[in-house]
């Protein structure tokens, strides 16, 4: 178990926020090329002091970009006169830097950030107590269903279930769909229950309460400003293309 | 499907941001402490069957059933398609923080749309084997057919005639998903309705 400080989901979430509204924000394709930078060097830092594997991020990266690629194949060629198209190319840019931008971003800020924890944080800033304590409740329910999928998944192995292109694995996968729905009602129904004969009658919601703002080390704020400060340095630096 | 975060310029994630908002406040007026477990384990499931993939040829497809989600809850498939995304956001970066309120519309509104208009059909015990099939078929295609069109729309708002051809695309490779969707949905629709008629009778 890591006894290293994180600091406050709150922050950390807010950091995360703060850096995908100014990366939707941002027109100028050498402030969202800064930002990319900073945020590289930042992974590098991370891998090199804190040696965090950098495997997980590097997937999430090649997910997106997949998808990357083939924005730069539609919008950046014009296919009927096989030039390019300087306005999707110009789009395709923007798009490309900001989507790796907040994708690492997100991915280091939110670094071994629970459910139970992204519910909390999300209430502390504002979010409905009834959709954080859902999220919460969806962490807990999630790891419980999980194991009934890979159960249900054992077993039609050791039938020598093998999902193909056809009608029947079409089938499977409806009964494995309704057979989840069953399993989560009776489940739902079963915990009502236990919960009612326990007196649990209650019109709270569920879910711990955040530190208070002032209680917060000094040092968990320092994450908040130094995205500010790093997001207002690059959008100083001036747009060659600009006219 | 998610749109991922970073593509879709501020007036279209703002704009999208604020129609999830008015769902989300529907939806949440329908759920107490009480009901909490079921909303959640609902989530869970909507979270799970997107990890079900179908093989086509040298790839594959996952299942969305947005639909089916509409059918069971209504206006809670709102709340409920909003945190099984944030979690798949933390957890794989699927989609994205900033980019939520889009992804949550695009799969939550058809979804609301499919149960508002449908749920009435299996209110009961009496619904036939061929009504339940034909209910979660029609399910599946408001579900598939109005997520894409959402997702058209909100990428044409970005980019206009620069994105037509990833739009056209999008638009193609729903066509393997919107098929295997609608017989999925439809044959669990017919399981549920004989294993647990009064499923869709509830409201979470």
């Amino acid at each position: 178990m890591s006894h290293v400080h994180r600091p406050d989901g709150r922050l950390r979430l807010a950091a995360t926020l703060t850096i995908g509204a100014a990366a939707a924000l941002t027109q100028s394709l050498l402030s969202l090329f800064a930002m990319l930078l900073v945020a590289l060097l930042a992974m590098a830092w991370l891998a090199i002091n804190r040696r965090i594997v950098i495997a997980d991020f590097v997937r999430r990266l090649l997910r997106v970009n997949v998808f990357l690629a083939i924005v730069w194949l539609t919008a950046s060629i014009d296919w009927q006169h096989i030039a390019i198209d300087e306005t999707g190319a110009s789009l395709a840019a923007q798009m490309s830097l900001r989507v790796n931008i907040v994708t690492l971003a997100a991915s280091m800020l939110l670094l071994r950030m629970s459910g139970l924890d992204l519910g909390r944080a999300a209430v502390g800033l504002g979010l409905p107590v009834a959709l954080g304590a859902l999220l919460a409740q969806l962490t807990r329910q999630l790891s419980l269903l999980t194991e009934t999928k890979t159960r249900l998944d054992t077993a039609m192995r050791a039938r020598a279930y093998q999902p193909k292109f056809g009608f029947r694995t079409l089938q499977v996968s409806a009964q494995m769909v309704a057979w989840l729905i069953v399993h989560a009602l009776t489940r739902a129904e079963r915990l009502s229950l236990g919960l009612r004969a326990r007196g649990w009658n209650t019109t709270r919601w569920p879910i711990r309460e955040n530190i208070a703002w002032r209680s917060l080390p000094k040092s968990d704020w320092s994450i908040l400003v130094a995205v500010a400060i790093i997001i207002g340095a690059c959008l100083l630096i001036p747009d060659v293309g600009a006219h | 499907m998610h749109i991922a975060e970073g593509v879709l310029t501020a007036p279209t994630l703002i704009a999208t941001a604020s129609f999830t908002a008015i769902g989300l406040a529907i939806g949440l007026r329908r759920l107490t402490p009480q009901t909490l477990p079921t909303a959640a384990l609902f989530a869970a499931v909507f979270f799970l069957v997107g990890t079900i993939h179908i093989p086509i040829g040298v790839g594959s497809v996952h299942l969305i059933l947005n639909g089916l989600i509409g059918l069971l809850l209504g206006w809670l498939a709102f709340p409920v398609i909003f945190v099984a995304l944030a979690l798949q956001a933390l957890l794989f970066s699927f989609g994205g923080f900033t980019a939520i309120g889009a992804n949550t519309l695009l799969m939550a509104l058809p979804a609301m749309v499919a149960g508002l208009i449908l749920r009435p059909f299996l209110q009961g015990h009496t619904a036939s084997q061929r009504r339940l099939l034909t209910v979660g078929a029609l399910a599946a295609t408001i579900g598939i057919f109005g997520t894409t069109l959402l997702a058209a729309i909100m990428l044409w708002s970005t980019g206009g005639e620069a994105l037509l051809g990833l739009v056209t695309l999008l638009v193609a490779a729903q066509i393997p998903v919107w098929i295997i969707d609608t017989i999925v949905t439809a044959l669990a629709v017919g399981m549920l309705g004989r294993a647990r008629p009064t499923v869709f009778s509830t409201n979470a």
